[in-house]
């Protein structure tokens, strides 16, 4: 069964097979509860937003067109209703985009052993928190599940265009927030990996 | 370094950055979940009674008026020949009795209204699709 693809676990599970669409789920929670939670911004509320996009494709798996890929068709599905959630809720954590501080680059030398692991990811992740939650959940397809700018796209609902200038100012955003809260030896330390 | 090159250098770190957060992971029980209500929305399916919106009382009304009004057809043959007003012309005289008299509606207003008619069944086609498409 670990060959199965979607396809057949799709076809399986409108045929009944509740075991099939447990798999699926299983595949892809951790995708779906990530946008769920970058956008949301809450565990409880991402964990229900998650399970609802679950609940809700399923409903709708009859309507799937084979057209597009079901990965992006879920993902579009936890990112509508992310969005609705923050609607319905007035959530929203908001970060203006042109209050972008100067770079300050790295100057001091290497001091990676020093930093603790699970405290630079928790600085990290300190600064995706401060994106909005339509470019976390930019960040959050682009770079964990690599999908193309087409594909984003779709799931999105904005032109490839607007999506790379996002990405830009997510980029630079990101880049003036670490600066800051990152030791620069640290920052030295990823730009020393590639 | 200028300020420009500086920003797409830091660019690249940053990748490096965002990847080792990696993925969130919800609750242990978060599969569990998912199932449970699906079987409670399966139950609460099979409770909700679907009601169509004509009854089959209401068909058989609409048939037994549309077979009337054809027999009734017949009927206009035959009192036209004696001269006799028909039951279904003396039912339109009774409708259309002082009712409509002195309305006169211009040729703009019932093509205004023709073609309003045809564009918001369109638009029920239209938008009908749409929200398919939505889900």
């Amino acid at each position: 069964m670990s060959t199965d693809t979607d396809q057949q676990l799709i076809d399986l599970s409108l045929n009944g097979n509740i075991n099939a669409f447990a798999k699926l789920v299983e595949k892809y929670k951790h995708m779906v509860y990530t946008v769920a939670f970058r956008m949301v911004k809450r565990r409880e509320e991402a964990e229900e937003v998650a399970q609802d996009t679950f609940l809700n494709a399923y409903n709708n798996l009859s309507k799937f067109k084979k057209r597009s890929k079901f990965s992006t068709w879920l993902y579009r599905i936890v990112y509508n209703k992310s969005l609705d959630y923050l609607k319905s809720n007035k959530n929203r954590s908001t970060l203006e985009l042109d209050a972008i501080e100067k770079y300050v680059g790295p100057t001091d030398e290497s001091f990676f052993e020093n930093i603790d692991r699970e405290e630079r990811k928790e600085i990290i992740k300190g600064a995706l928190n401060k994106l909005s939650p339509k470019d976390n959940a930019l960040v959050v397809f682009f770079y964990f599940e690599e999908l193309s700018l087409k594909e984003i796209s779709k799931i999105m609902g904005l032109k490839e265009n607007a999506i790379k200038v996002r990405l830009f100012r997510c980029r630079q955003q990101l880049a003036a927030i670490l600066s800051e809260r990152l030791a620069p030896e640290t920052i030295k330390c990823y730009e020393g990996r590639r | 370094m200028k300020e420009e090159d500086k920003l797409n250098h830091s660019n690249e770190w940053i990748t490096d950055a965002i990847k080792e957060v990696g993925l969130e992971t919800p609750s242990p029980e978060f599969t569990r979940n998912v199932l449970s209500k699906l079987a409670k929305n399966k139950v609460k399916d099979s409770q909700i009674e679907y009601r169509p919106l004509i009854t089959k009382n209401g068909w058989a009304f609409v048939v037994l008026l549309v077979i009337s009004v054809f027999v009734l057809s017949f009927d206009v043959g035959e009192r036209e020949s004696n001269g006799e007003q028909t039951i279904l012309e003396k039912a339109f005289d009774f409708l259309s009795y002082d009712f409509f008299s002195g309305i006169q509606l211009s040729d703009t207003v019932v093509m205004g209204t023709v073609l309003f008619a045809v564009f918001a069944c369109f638009q029920i086609i239209t938008l009908k699709r749409f929200i398919e498409k939505q889900v």
